[in-house]
C-alpha cells in the first residue's frame, strides 16, 4: 500500500537567475513494509530528496502525497510531527537530555497516539534497539556512537510513525554496528510494516534493501 | 516531556549559561530595584507627609510671574499690581465654595511701642531690644472666630475665649495674645489694656524721633499657646523656628476690621506727614486691606483640593495671583529628594532599557549556542511557539531566581546610593521659603521632618512592581532574541 507518493517532483537551487535542477520529474510511490535505498553520488539530490519527503523543505514542483493526500493540504511541522521519523549522519540528540529524555521528548511532541506510560514505552523501545535501562538514564553524550543512532532510530519510531527516512546513518559508526543498524531497519520495514528509506553511498547497504533507488540525472533508476 | 520539564532540564543541565544569566539578572535588577526603592520611597514619603497635613490652599501673589514682568519692564512704565478685592473673594467662594470649610485672611499692621514689653526667649543671639527703646510688634487681623492658626491646631486658646462673630464684624477692641508675652507684662484675661502706639521717623542724623502717639484700648480676652515647630536644625541657640516663634509672640490678634481701622488712621497721620517732608503728592490710592496679604482656604477634604484650585483659579483670573498648595509647599521644600527622584526615574528607565539590550545580546548568544537544538526540535515538529514558550520559561525562571536574590541585595544598594545622593542636595532646603503660610499658618514641615519621613525600603508595591518590571523586560528581550528561532530552517541546520 503506497504511502508517499511522489508526483512529477522537481527541485532546483537558485544560481543568481539560473535554476540548476537537482530533482527533475521524479515519480514514485513508496509503500509500507519495504526497506527503500536511495543512492547516488554526491550531488545528486539524495539527501534534497530526503528533505523533501521529510518535510523539511518545501516542494517547489510537483506534488508529494501521504496517504493519498498532497503535502500542501498540511503544514511541515504537522508533517514531520505525525508522518515521518528522520535519523540523521550525526545523530543529533539534544546533547544534556538522557537517552531515555530525547524520546520522550519526541513523544510530547507529536500526535499521535502513544500508550499514556510514555516513560515504560520509551524504555521498552529503547531495550528494543539495545539500550539497556542503565544506558538509557545516561546523558546521550556519554554514549557510543553506535549507541547514539539507536537513540536517534528509538526517537523516530517513538511518535508511531509510518515513514522512517535516514540520511546516512551508518556514516559515523563502525562496520560492525552499520550491519546491526541495517537489521534494525530491515525489521522495521518487514515485520513492523514500517516504509524505511534511507539514504546511502554504501553498497553494502543497498544490498540488504528491498528497493534500490539510484538517482542520475535527477531522476530514478529502479532496482528490485 | 512536557515543556515546563523540558525548561527545567535544560535550567539545571546547563549549570554554566543558567548562572551567567543568573548573574546578569541579579546585577540589573540590583540596579533596577534600588532606582525604583528609591523613586518609590520619595513618592511614599511625599504621600504619608501630604496625608498627614490638613487640606490647605494659600491664595497669594504669583511672584515669579512678578518678577518676570518687572524684568521686562520699560523703567518709565507704571504698574499697579492687581490686588485682589472682596469682589474676588466672593466670586471664588461662589466658584468653590462647595469645597470651602472655612477661609481666613490677616490684614496686618506694624506697631511700634514702648509700652509694651515683648517676651524674652532668653536665648544667645536673641535681640529682645532693651527697655526704654521701641519694640517692635504686630497687629494682627482675624476673618472669624475659628481662625486658621486655631482650626489648624497651630495654636490654642488657655486661657479666656476667642474672637464672638460680632466683635470680628463690628472691629471691637478685643485682643488675643500669647501667654507669655501676657506673663511679661503682668496682664491677665478680662484687663483692659493701654498699648501707646508710637508713629515714628528718624532725623537726617539717624535718631528716632516720635511724630505721634495713639492710645490704644483693648480688652484681653484670651490667652494663647503655640504648637511647638519642628526643629530645622538640632542646634541650640536661635533658629529659624525661634524666629518664628518670637514673631507670633510679637503678634496682637483682633479683627480684620479693627487692623483696617487702625491702618487708615496711621495713613491719616503718616501722609500728610511725609508730604509736607518730602514736599510731594503721596499716591492717593484707595487702601486695600487684601493687598499682599494671602488668603488662606481650608478645605473639606484633601481629595478636593485639585478641584478647587482648578474652579477657583478660573473664578479669579488674575495671573499675578495663584493658588499654593501643600503638595506645591511640600514641592519646595523636598526639591533635593524631589530632584534626586527625577534623576533615579530617568536612571530606572535607561536601566531597563539597557537591560533589555544587554539581556538580547545574551539570549541570542546563548540561542546561537541552541542552534542544533532548535534544529531538533523543528525537526521532531515541535511548534516555533513552543519553542519560543520554552525559552522564555527558562529565561524567566532563572530571572526571577536571580531578581528575588537582587531584591535581598537592592536594599542595600538603594540605601548606599540614596545615602550617597541626599548628602549631597543641589540647594539649600532650608533656604527655601514658604513665603504663603508664613503669617497664616505655621509650617507643617521641612526638610529634616521629611528626611525624617523618607526611608528607603521594601514595601509589597515597590517587590510587585520590580517582578512585573524585570519579568517584562526579560520576556520582552526573550522575544526579541527569539527571532533566531523564526529564522531557523532545520534543513540547513541539521542536513
Amino acid at each position: 500500500m503506497s504511502i508517499i507518493t511522489v508526483k512529477n517532483l522537481s527541485h532546483y537551487y537558485k544560481d543568481d537567475d539560473y535554476r540548476r535542477y537537482v530533482l527533475k520529474d521524479v515519480n514514485y510511490s513508496f509503500e509500507k513494509g519495504k526497506f527503500y535505498t536511495i543512492l547516488g553520488q554526491s550531488g545528486s539530490g539524495k539527501t534534497t530528496l530526503l528533505s523533501l519527503l521529510g518535510a523539511m523543505d518545501s516542494v517547489q514542483e510537483g506534488t508529494i502525497e501521504y496517504e493519498g493526500k498532497p503535502l500542501g493540504k498540511y503544514d511541515l511541522n504537522a508533517i514531520r510531527r505525525n508522518f515521518t521519523g528522520m535519523v540523521f549522519q550525526s545523530y543529533n540528540l539534544i546533547p544534556y537530555m538522557t537517552a531515555l529524555e530525547n524520546v520522550l521528548v519526541a513523544m510530547e511532541i507529536t500526535e499521535n497516539k502513544i500508550p499514556a506510560d510514555k516513560e515504560n514505552v520509551a524504555y521498552n523501545l529503547l531495550d528494543f534497539l539495545g539500550i539497556t535501562k542503565s544506558k538509557a538514564d545516561r546523558l546521550v553524550t556519554k554514549l557510543s556512537g553506535g549507541e547514539q543512532q539507536r537513540v536517534a532510530i528509538a526517537r523516530a519510531l517513538a511518535t508511531n510513525v509510518e515513514v522512517i527516512l535516514a540520511d546516512e546513518p551508518t556514516g559515523n559508526v563502525d562496520e560492525e554496528t552499520a550491519g546491526e543498524i541495517i537489521v534494525i531497519f530491515k525489521k522495521l520495514a518487514h515485520d513492523h510494516n514500517k516504509c524505511v528509506i534511507v539514504v546511502t553511498h554504501s553498497p553494502l547497504i543497498a544490498a540488504e534493501a528491498d528497493v534500490v533507488l539510484t538517482l542520475r540525472k535527477g531522476n530514478f533508476t529502479i532496482d528490485e | 516531556m512536557s515543556l515546563l520539564k523540558r525548561a527545567l532540564t535544560s535550567i539545571t543541565r546547563r549549570k554554566l549559561k543558567s548562572l551567567i544569566l543568573l548573574l546578569i539578572v541579579l546585577i540589573l535588577g540590583n540596579i533596577m530595584l534600588s532606582t525604583l526603592l528609591i523613586v518609590q520611597s520619595v513618592d511614599g514619603t511625599k504621600e504619608s507627609i501630604l496625608r498627614e497635613l490638613p487640606p490647605v490652599v494659600s491664595l497669594d501673589l504669583n511672584y515669579e510671574k512678578l518678577e518676570e514682568f518687572y524684568q521686562n519692564q520699560e523703567e518709565t512704565e507704571e504698574f499697579e499690581i492687581p490686588w485682589i478685592t472682596f469682589d474676588d473673594l466672593e466670586r471664588i467662594e461662589a466658584a468653590g465654595g462647595a469645597y470651602i470649610k472655612t477661609f481666613d485672611y490677616s490684614s496686618i499692621a506694624g506697631i511700634e511701642s514702648k509700652s509694651l514689653e515683648p517676651y524674652n526667649m532668653n536665648l544667645e543671639g536673641y535681640m529682645i531690644g532693651g527697655p526704654g527703646e521701641v519694640n517692635y510688634f504686630m497687629l494682627q487681623g482675624v476673618n472669624n472666630s475659628n481662625f486658621a492658626l486655631l482650626e489648624l491646631g497651630d495654636a490654642a486658646i488657655i486661657e479666656g475665649r476667642t474672637f464672638t462673630n460680632e466683635e470680628i464684624k463690628n472691629g471691637s477692641p478685643v485682643l488675643l495674645i500669647s501667654k507669655d508675652l501676657a506673663e511679661t507684662n503682668n496682664y491677665l484675661v478680662g484687663d483692659t489694656i493701654v498699648i501707646e502706639s508710637l508713629f515714628t521717623d528718624y532725623t537726617d542724623q539717624g535718631e528716632q524721633q516720635v511724630i505721634e502717639t495713639v492710645e490704644l484700648e483693648f480688652e484681653l480676652i484670651g490667652l494663647l499657646v503655640y504648637r511647638e515647630l519642628p526643629r530645622a536644625d538640632k542646634q541650640k541657640g536661635f533658629s529659624e523656628e525661634d524666629h518664628m516663634l518670637d514673631q507670633l509672640n510679637r503678634t496682637l490678634f483682633t479683627s480684620n476690621h479693627f487692623v483696617e481701622d487702625y491702618t487708615e488712621k496711621s495713613m491719616a497721620i503718616m501722609l500728610p506727614y511725609y508730604e509736607e517732608k518730602y514736599g510731594e503728592q503721596m499716591s492717593n490710592n484707595q487702601y486695600n486691606p487684601l493687598a499682599g496679604r494671602p488668603i488662606v482656604y481650608i478645605l473639606n477634604s484633601s481629595e478636593e483640593v485639585n478641584k478647587f484650585v482648578q474652579r477657583a483659579q478660573a473664578a479669579l483670573n488674575n495671573e499675578y495671583y495663584q493658588f499654593v498648595t501643600q503638595e506645591d509647599n511640600y514641592k519646595k521644600v523636598a526639591e533635593p529628594l524631589e530632584s534626586m527622584k527625577g534623576i533615579l526615574t530617568y536612571a530606572f528607565y535607561i536601566t531597563v532599557g539597557s537591560a533589555v539590550f544587554v539581556l538580547t545580546l545574551v539570549l541570542f548568544s546563548f540561542m546561537r549556542d541552541r542552534q542544533k537544538e532548535i534544529g531538533i526540535y523543528l525537526a521532531l515538529g515541535e511548534r516555533k511557539s513552543k519553542i519560543t514558550a520554552q525559552m522564555i520559561i527558562e529565561t524567566v525562571a532563572v530571572g526571577l531566581l536571580g531578581a528575588t536574590l537582587a531584591v535581598a541585595g537592592g536594599m542595600f544598594v538603594a540605601s548606599f546610593i540614596s545615602d550617597m545622593l541626599i548628602t549631597a542636595p543641589q540647594v539649600d532646603p532650608h533656604g527655601v521659603i514658604i513665603t504663603s503660610s508664613m503669617n497664616s499658618y505655621l509650617s507643617n514641615f521641612d526638610y529634616d521632618s521629611i528626611l525624617q519621613n523618607y526611608q528607603v525600603g521594601l514595601t509589597l508595591m515597590s517587590v510587585v512592581s520590580f517582578y512585573i518590571t524585570i519579568t517584562a523586560t526579560i520576556i520582552a528581550a526573550q522575544l526579541i532574541a527569539s527571532i533566531y528561532i523564526l529564522k531557523s530552517d532545520p534543513k540547513k541546520i541539521l542536513m
